[in-house]
């Protein structure tokens, strides 16, 4: 009866699989960037668990958004030290190559390719390097779109290729994040 | 044998060898037999994991369906069943078919999940379905909506870290 009442209240409050981020909430180590629910979960992770983990970038966000996988990297973080992991057992490093190289780049160099607009995702990027989080531009797609060294954001590095830092950081124990 | 040949060129124009249903799954993730090179050594345990996002409304997951075809299909070329270990992570509106009837009719206007007797099947196998707590939660999908034996992660990021530092491999497509 509770439930049928709940669920209704719910599919009223959201039509079909409309997403509804009221569940959710600031995180532990980055509590502007990649808010998080509390999930009863039955993948426990074991103790002494060190989550290396690489994301793929290419999606550019769009001008003024905060492009949706660095907030992914974020909420990553987040989450699993809410679980209970120590932050310095999180280790991300995220391997963009294609447009969303631009989303890297500092304001005087995004806004005159952005209708002016701010790099919405660049305070996420600071505050995520500022949480040990890596960041690397493949230089083969900086090369051809014409992306300098000294357009990037401070802390961000370059690679030869995304593909390299695929291969040497999955060599080094990282997983490869899917999405 | 030549002419066996010539009746099956016949009675199957192009190249198109027959699926085969089972030895697992009779009524989906058909597989079709084919001539390999790539030999499965004796002994190998395959753990292998799918990333799953996208919904079918009306007919089975593909996504899912996949999952099924690989098991079929390794233990059709000589595998145990107990060596070929699946996972299924699914975020995004996939997670909808993981859910218990009543949950899905609602969300649905009283459809049915077509993907849900294809689901109960693979859990029953041993096939695991491990549910983005963060996209279901964005869904308001709770835990007591999905199907029982479906699990529920902290993230799809996190399920995918766990199972591939525990051996899995993860699929590519």
């Amino acid at each position: 009866m509770l439930r049928a009442a709940v669920l209704s209240l719910m599919l009223m409050a959201a039509p079909v699989l409309a997403q509804d981020r009221s569940g959710f909430g600031p995180g532990p180590v980055l509590p502007d960037v990649g808010p998080i629910a509390p999930v009863e979960s039955d993948l426990p992770i074991p103790k002494g668990t060190r989550f290396r983990i690489a994301f793929d970038v290419r999606a550019k966000a769009e001008p003024g958004v905060l492009s949706r996988q660095i907030e992914t990297a974020a909420r990553t973080l987040n989450m699993h030290v809410a679980a209970g992991v120590p932050k310095q057992d999180v280790q991300i490093v995220v391997i963009v190559h294609g447009p969303a190289g631009w989303d890297l780049v500092k304001d005087e160099v995004y806004a005159p390719r952005n209708g002016g607009k701010s790099n919405a995702s660049a305070v996420a990027v600071q505050k995520l390097i500022g949480a040990g989080v890596e960041f690397y531009l493949c230089g083969q797609s900086a090369a051809s779109q014409g992306i300098r060294k000294a357009d990037l954001l401070p802390g961000v590095k370059m690679s030869l290729s995304a593909i390299t830092a695929h291969a040497l950081y999955q060599q080094r124990g990282y997983t490869l994040n899917p999405f | 044998m030549r002419a066996l040949l010539i009746a099956a060129l016949l009675a199957a124009p192009a190249v198109a060898a027959e699926p085969q249903g089972g030895p697992v799954f009779a009524g989906f993730g058909k597989h079709t037999p084919v001539e390999h090179d790539v030999a499965i050594p004796k002994g190998m345990v395959l753990r292998h994991v799918y990333d799953v996002t996208k919904a079918a409304p009306g007919k089975l997951n593909p996504g899912f369906e996949t999952a099924a075809r690989f098991i079929n299909s390794h233990v059709a070329n000589g595998m145990a069943e107990r060596d070929v270990a699946v996972a299924v992570v699914v975020h995004g509106p996939a997670i909808a078919e993981l859910t218990t009837p009543q949950v899905y009719a609602a969300r649905n206007n009283g459809a049915a999940n077509a993907s849900e007797a294809m689901v109960k099947e693979m859990l029953a196998k041993g096939v695991r379905f491990i549910v983005c707590g963060q996209a279901a939660n964005a869904m308001g999908v709770k835990k007591a909506d999905l199907l029982p034996g479906v699990e529920l992660a902290i993230s799809a990021s996190s399920a995918h870290a766990i199972l591939q530092a525990q051996g899995y491999t993860l699929n590519p497509f």
